[in-house]
């Protein structure tokens, strides 16, 4: 079928022409889909109302639902409490990272000991400005050969 | 909805219990030290002006109130030295230098054992150690080792642990 006769299925069933159409099967299926697709927005706009007579039978499908007991390890309630979990445990490291943090660096240098093997020499540190010096004293004679 | 959530909480957690207990350095970096040094040769040459040689820009700094008024690179070295590993510096002639770290602390120190060994006079005797220590390194922080003398004026060793 042409493009200029889908438009004139449209119309005709638009009421808008008075066109007489000839059938066919891809006509009769446009317009049943233009049927269907008037129906459903019908259906849309009038919402459907509960009746008085219908009314008890609702209230009485909501009641059932709130007095049966939920089972104790449905899927819902263990994925709340693995929520509330995880988001407890991520607020707990949370604040003991802030709380905590990394270790200082340190300014200093610190010597833990000091020492010497040659007979007759002396060692000794001192610490001044930020730098470490350490020290040995010897005789000339005992590196000159 | 709730399986998106949950899958969600669970991945923030678990990235929160990585960020927090994983160490901040690369693994790589924990097992070794960085370590600047510089042999110094310091000698007496009557200067009206303490002389400083190229290559000590550096530890000028440290050289000040030093005996000697000439300061001469005898050498300067980044060593990358693993944990436990002991390197050999060949200062002089006479003097080796010998440098092991042991340990990186908490608070990014390193714990070196170092020490300055003098070679024997005599061709079948024993190298002496003349200064040994235990340092903790606080990264940039230098440190100066003073007193081998040498038949002119004497060396002088600085070194500084690098921050990684």
């Amino acid at each position: 079928m042409k493009r200029r006769d889908w438009k004139m299925i449209e119309a005709n069933f638009d009421g808008e022409v008075k066109a007489v159409l000839e059938a066919g099967p891809e006509a009769a299926a446009w317009h049943g889909a233009l049927e269907k697709q008037r129906a459903g927005i019908r259906a849309v706009h009038d919402p459907a109302v509960i009746q008085d007579a219908q009314f008890p039978a609702f209230m009485a499908g909501i009641r059932e639902g709130m007095e049966t007991p939920q089972p104790l390890f449905s899927r819902r309630r263990i994925y709340a409490a693995v929520s509330m979990a995880a988001a407890a445990l991520l607020i707990a490291l949370a604040t003991f990272a802030v709380f905590t943090g990394s270790p200082e660096p340190v300014k200093a240098n610190e010597v833990e000991r000091v020492y010497t093997e040659l007979e007759g020499a002396t060692v000794g540190y001192d610490q001044e400005d930020g730098v470490t010096t350490l020290w040995v004293n010897i005789s000339r004679d005992d590196v000159l050969q | 909805l709730g399986k998106y959530f949950t899958g969600r909480c669970l991945a923030i957690t678990l990235a929160a219990v990585l960020a927090v207990f994983c160490p901040a350095r690369p693994a790589a970096a924990e097992e070794q030290a960085v370590i600047s040094l510089w042999v110094v040769h310091a000698t007496e040459e009557n200067r009206e002006k303490p002389f400083f040689g190229r290559g000590l820009e550096a530890i000028r700094d440290v050289m000040e109130g030093l005996p000697g008024d000439t300061f001469r690179r005898v050498l300067n070295q980044r060593n990358v030295i693993p944990l436990h590993k002991e390197i050999r510096i060949r200062m002089d002639s006479r003097y080796t230098l010998f440098l092991k770290p042991v340990s990186r602390e908490e608070n990014g120190r390193i714990r070196i054992d170092l020490r300055v060994e003098l070679d024997p006079k005599k061709p079948d005797g024993k190298p002496v150690r003349l200064l040994g220590t235990r340092l903790a390194l606080a990264p940039g922080k230098k440190v100066k080792l003073q007193g081998f003398k040498k038949e002119a004026g004497e060396l002088i060793v600085v070194m500084v642990a690098q921050q990684e």
